[in-house]
């Protein structure tokens, strides 16, 4: 890509973003720098042990989890992402039971945080898949829920970012 | 008071092992085996998972944490959210370790006080030998009965 290109689409990205976070709530400061230093593989500066900092990533979790319920889950999905790229299992545990009832309830404001950015999809979509057949939770239900949703987000993700989704979907994690 | 933690992994499945007082626990675990922990020795918490609401007495869910920056598969990597909690199956797991929840809140009643790193998990893989080694070359006795390699045509 030449660098013309490169500055067009980061120009669109940005336009995308600033379209987007229009209607969303910013991060708490202290929230975000804690997420970057997460991502960066550092202990979270703000908590002064570990144990801090496993609690503190806990309440983060529920923050951002509580934004998601009230109609903002973009940081809530992101952490998601870095829980899952982390191999964080205490968390992944928390996502795989908790994104899909969120879905349930506002699959939209879920599918618009992917729309925007389609690269969260596929986190998102592993603990949506992962919500069934673990922790006893039965594995019977994944197919109705695919059927059902499937038309819902084939219309709102590019279709590639789709159909990766409803892949991840259909396989058992 | 230090408490001590053991578990051994053998064929898929392990064995956790706790003593403390009149507490004396031996009980199958599972992992997932796509996260598996490394083999080695680890300072643990006695804590409760903020995130899960389902613990034995009615509060959250009763967990040890195994620290920061313990690696895992053996390929270099490392990671924070690691606990022994209660879980049937691996499908509890994506890498913790998880036993029988009247167990794992047997064992976490014991420990006092919470929230200090005053356990040792032991972690160990316990290899499984089949067979022995060959007595002598078979091979080359049948090169001395037949002197030499047969032909095969």
């Amino acid at each position: 890509m030449d660098r013309q290109s490169l500055w067009a689409v980061m120009g669109l990205c940005l336009a995308v973003s600033t379209a987007e976070a229009q209607d969303a709530r910013p991060p708490d400061p202290a929230d975000a720098v804690e997420m970057i230093e997460l991502m960066l593989g550092r202990v979270p500066s703000r908590h002064d042990t570990p144990l801090a900092a496993m609690h503190g990533l806990a309440d983060l979790y529920g923050r951002s989890h509580e934004q998601a319920q009230s109609g903002s889950a973009g940081l809530w999905l992101l952490l998601g992402d870095i829980a899952l790229r982390s191999v964080d299992a205490g968390l992944t545990q928390s996502y795989a039971a908790d994104v899909l009832p969120l879905y349930r309830e506002q699959p939209d404001t879920i599918l618009s945080v992917l729309s925007d950015a389609p690269w969260l999809a596929t986190s998102t979509c592993h603990h949506l898949s992962a919500y069934f057949g673990s922790e006893d939770r039965p594995e019977d239900d994944r197919a109705p829920f695919v059927e059902a949703e499937a038309s819902r987000i084939t219309k709102a993700l590019p279709e590639p970012v789709a159909a990766a989704c409803l892949d991840t979907l259909s396989t058992p994690q | 008071m230090a408490y001590t933690i053991n578990v051994v992994r053998k064929n898929g499945n392990g064995t956790l092992t706790f003593k403390s007082g009149s507490v004396n626990i031996s009980e199958t675990c599972w992992w997932d085996q796509e996260v598996v922990i490394d083999a080695g020795s680890y300072t643990g918490y006695a804590t409760r998972m903020a995130n899960k609401t389902d613990g034995t007495d009615g509060g959250n869910r009763e967990a040890i944490w195994l620290g920061l920056n313990v690696p895992y598969n053996g390929n270099g990597n490392t990671a924070n959210g690691f606990f022994i909690h209660k879980g049937t199956n691996a499908s509890w797991s994506d890498g913790c370790i998880v036993m029988p929840g009247a167990k794992v809140y047997q064992m976490w009643s014991e420990i006092t006080p919470k929230e200090s790193g005053n356990i040792t998990v032991n972690i160990s893989d316990e290899t499984v030998e089949r067979g022995r080694p060959q007595d002598s070359d078979c091979t080359r006795q049948m090169h001395t009965l037949w002197g030499g390699m047969p032909a095969f045509d």
